[in-house]
């Protein structure tokens, strides 16, 4: 039970700290550097950027569709299995537990080939956890009632559908202003590979049903495939400790695991002062699970009445046989257990955004800010985004609407509202700062639910430093 | 550089403190978790067997020879540990149905792993549908825990028709066991 507390208090810490994959509020946010990241085409608004390394970006992300942890632990004096049994009740195999979490260890960009060129490049690496399920819901319901309630109903072992990957991304992007009214941007990404579980294609059921010759019979048709890398190196007998696994890891980090590729593409169209519309597209790409690679599977079918004591055979002299050993070897047989060492391919969850900008109100005069580009001084724009993310079953979606001001000098404020699967009543806040040069930003969404995190279905903060070099006029 | 840091780091801290200030996590406690128990019922198939009256007719004399056969088979459903930890109360059902014209005694011996004898359920099948469900509470279920092996010994009582090779009929078993699980935390 140790251990689940530890995981529990993980989540709930992550989801107090950190922010989601959607990032709603980084999104043409483009006074800060990271906008880069979400779109490789976003409008640059600096001559160059460092990240304070370790420290430029560090974004984390929990989301629980239908129950949360207050649901669960809520101090509120009802049963705890009361709580649990609706828990198990009201969630149903599209609920999503998710978390996902980045942190940039360096991030950099400037532009190339003199100050009037138009062409830029950042590069940088970060890390990234990302965990998916989707809830088991027949085999938590199989888990918590037992099959005695549940004579003919057949349990579904496609609910079984979850994916969790660590891994290291190198990146290197590059930008080009086209013209004053598009540019357009390109993102390698080079994928390490740390570790990666995924078991997403299952399929069969087990079902308990009126039998022929005996009470019952129990049937077991079963597809079920879960595919590990960087997993079974880990608990090999001379791995000795937490030092011994953060050594492994941390070769893995550095290009020492299963590679991978992909890429990202962005652009930002700006038709007039007024109108701007973006899209991008991240992490189209793939990675090769080659090394420390065990795909455990469990395939095939078996229907079992019990034990059949041959009476007949043992009057007409056949003697005694050895029932058990027998139905034993017979499951065995029909149920060929086997881990596979082949590698296999796992594709990365592509996102995709896209939004169009209506700005507005007073222009500022340039010399106010030595932080913008010039082009695009209304103080106010509005606008609408869509999200979508591809996963193994179907896409996650969301659409924002968002405010954004300028404020003074050295304050930017983006305001979103976003309605997804985890909730209708997210309301985000972002702030980016330029003092001398230097920039903090930070993000944080689900604000209503801040007075009580727990109760949040959905969280997200993300935050950090960069040093800007700012466009001269 | 550095010296600019220090300058902001204040705001920078108050900003992110704030957040996290504003930001609370009202009573959860989460050693709620160590009073989880489940409680979930599962059923399963035992032994069955089909015997017909056209078998039981090669035994010489059997209208007057009281006559037994057995068999025993290993039974682990479970494993060990599992029943030790989680099991609370069981329930064996047993059904007969006979339409061989004579009556047969049927005893179930549940043995241990050293096919020590843990208990014996007679059961005397003297109609054409006879049931049995033997039921072991809290105090009983140590017998369950540590069963290995389930025994059946049939025995066909003398009496009349005397059976042939070609007396039609047959005696069915049907078996099943409800475990009642109670799962906790720990």
């Amino acid at each position: 039970m140790r251990i689940n507390q530890v995981i529990l208090y993980l989540l709930l810490f992550l989801g107090v700290f950190i922010n989601a994959q959607n990032k709603q509020l980084l999104y043409n946010f483009t006074d800060i550097p990271q906008s880069l990241m979400v779109n490789p085409g976003a409008t640059i608004q600096n001559r160059a950027y460092f990240g304070i390394p370790a420290l430029s970006g560090i974004y984390a992300n929990v989301g629980t569709s239908e129950i949360s942890l207050y649901d669960l632990f809520s101090d509120d004096g009802v049963d705890f299995n009361a709580k649990v049994r609706n828990a198990v009740y009201s969630l149903n195999n599209n609920d999503i537990q998710r978390v996902n979490e980045q942190v940039e260890i360096l991030n950099v960009g400037f532009k190339i080939g003199g100050l009037f060129s138009k062409n830029y490049v950042s590069f940088g690496v970060y890390q990234e956890l990302n965990v998916f399920n989707y809830w088991p819901e027949d085999l938590a319901i199989l888990a918590y009632e037992g099959n005695s309630t549940n004579i003919g109903r057949p349990f579904n072992l496609s609910h079984l559908n979850v994916k969790g990957e660590l891994l290291t991304v190198f990146h290197i992007g590059f930008h080009r202003k086209v013209n004053e009214h598009f540019s357009y941007g390109i993102r390698g990404k080079l994928y390490s590979g740390i570790i990666d579980i995924s078991s997403t294609k299952n399929s069969g059921y087990f079902v308990t049903s009126e039998g022929t010759n005996n009470i019952y019979t129990h049937t077991l048709l079963s597809d079920v495939k879960v595919q590990t890398s960087g997993y079974s190196g880990l608990r090999e007998e001379d791995v000795d400790g937490a030092a011994d696994v953060l050594n492994i890891l941390k070769n893995r980090a550095l290009l020492g695991g299963n590679i991978g590729l992909g890429v990202d593409f962005g652009i930002t169209y700006t038709p007039s002062d007024q109108w701007t519309h973006t899209a991008s597209i991240q992490d189209l790409g793939y990675i090769a699970q080659k090394k420390d690679v065990e795909t455990y599977t469990l395939k095939g079918a078996y229907s079992l009445e019990g034990i059949n004591l041959p009476f007949d055979a043992i009057i007409t002299g056949g003697g005694l046989s050895d029932n058990w050993q027998e139905l034993i070897d017979e499951i065995e047989a029909a149920f060929p257990r086997d881990t596979i060492y082949n590698s296999y391919t796992t594709m990365r969850p592509v996102k995709f955004n896209a939004a169009t900008m209506y700005n507005f109100g007073a222009k500022r005069r340039s010399n106010d800010c030595n932080c913008t580009s010039g082009k695009n001084d209304y103080v106010n724009s509005v606008g609408l985004q869509l999200f979508a993310e591809s996963h193994s079953r179907y896409p996650q979606a969301a659409l924002t609407a968002f405010y954004y001001r300028k404020l003074g000098s050295a304050l930017r404020v983006k305001t979103t509202y976003t309605v997804d699967k985890f909730s209708k009543t997210n309301i985000g806040l972002g702030l980016s700062t330029h003092f001398a040069n230097f920039n903090f930003y930070l993000l944080a969404d689900n604000l209503l639910e801040y007075y009580n995190l727990a109760d949040a279905n959905n969280a997200s903060l993300q935050f950090g430093f960069n040093y800007i070099f700012p466009i001269k006029d | 550089m550095l010296l600019l840091t220090k300058k902001y780091s204040p705001y920078f801290l108050f900003i992110l403190s704030s957040f996290f200030m504003l930001s609370c996590v009202k009573d959860v406690d989460f050693d709620q978790a160590e009073t989880l128990k489940i409680e979930s019922v599962v059923d399963v198939s035992l032994l069955y067997f089909d015997l017909q009256a056209s078998q039981v007719g090669f035994i010489p004399n059997n209208d007057v020879n009281p006559y037994s056969v057995q068999d025993t088979t290993k039974l682990e459903i479970f494993s060990k540990p599992f029943l030790e930890e989680n099991l609370k109360e069981a329930t064996f059902d047993f059904e007969f149905l006979n339409s061989i014209p004579r009556i047969f005694n049927a005893k179930i011996v549940l043995y241990d792993n050293a096919y020590n004898e843990l208990d014996e359920i007679e059961i005397l099948v003297d109609s054409p549908k006879i049931t049995n469900t033997t039921s072991y509470n809290e105090t009983e279920i140590q017998k369950i825990k540590n069963m290995a092996y389930m025994g059946i010994e049939l025995m066909l009582m003398p009496g009349a028709p005397m059976l042939d090779p070609n007396s039609s009929g047959e005696l069915l078993l049907k078996s099943s066991g409800t475990f009642f699980m109670s799962i906790d935390a720990d």
